[in-house]
């Protein structure tokens, strides 16, 4: 018969290993965090334009459009090969503030742009586009690295 | 083997296996052998061992050094991992339970 010391270093085991998705995880890579600045200087682009810019610029659009859902494609598939073990399912509460946090910075900052586009023009909304995305995304990377620190303290 | 328990899950690294899969969509053979900190052939005869139960499927794309090995937990296995879980959390809820029947 096991003893209950036993039976809880076994469930514990399986709590490490059940978080070992969300927890070990590959570095993004340096391209990454200006990456995404890049994709909301491409928004800032797209809301920015005047209406009726013509014929060229509605091709132009859709084709940024296309892009644009082709790219966060792209990476997140790129993603999926690189982390070894890619996490399903309900994460864990501390990963679930991290996704959370990224949720509300990603609509905001995307509605900021639109707005900064729609009164100050292209020449301002792309490169504060690009900076704030840039760092924005360098920032969550901290966030989450928290988040997951504090899951591997709860699950030792 | 105590009632609600798998013997073929309950070896601590086939349970610490079954649950990373559960909680992943799939697991490359590196990341598995790293986290369970096995040898590639003690990863491979165990992963075979469930995947010849159906709780795990095996894929193996490519050939040579380029292959890449991953599992998935299949819905027979998720199952079976909830219901062993379950068990052990039943196995130590009754602790107190057991300590205080009389004996005999």
């Amino acid at each position: 018969m096991e003893s209950d010391d036993e039976l809880n270093e076994q469930l514990r085991m399986a709590d490490r290993a059940a978080v070992a998705p969300y927890v070990e995880y590959p570095k993004d890579p340096w391209w990454a965090a200006p990456g995404f600045g890049v994709y909301c200087a491409v928004w800032a682009v797209l809301v920015g334009l005047p209406d009726g810019a013509g014929r060229a610029w509605e091709i132009a659009t859709v084709v940024l459009m296309i892009v644009m859902v082709a790219f966060l494609g792209a990476y997140f598939g790129y993603q999926r090969r690189r982390w070894g073990a890619f996490p399903r399912g309900k994460p864990p509460r501390e990963i679930a503030v991290a996704y959370f946090a990224w949720l509300v910075y990603f609509l905001t900052f995307m509605g900021v742009v639109w707005v900064a586009a729609e009164q100050w023009g292209l020449v301002f909304a792309v490169p504060f586009a690009f900076l704030g995305g840039t760092a924005g995304f360098w920032v969550y990377g901290l966030v989450y690295e928290r988040a997951a620190g504090r899951l591997r303290r709860r699950v030792a | 083997m105590i009632a609600g328990l798998d013997p073929l899950i309950h070896p601590p690294k086939r349970l610490a296996a079954m649950a990373l899969l559960a909680h992943a969509q799939s697991v490359d053979f590196p990341f598995l052998r790293d986290h369970l900190q096995v040898s590639d052939s003690d990863l491979s005869k165990q992963m075979s061992a469930l995947a010849a139960a159906g709780y795990v499927r095996i894929d193996k794309q490519g050939r040579g050094r380029g292959s890449v090995t991953t599992f998935r937990i299949t819905k027979d296995g998720r199952r079976a991992y909830r219901a062993h879980r379950q068990a052990l959390q039943d196995l130590l809820d009754q602790v107190p339970a057991r300590i205080d029947q009389p004996p005999g």
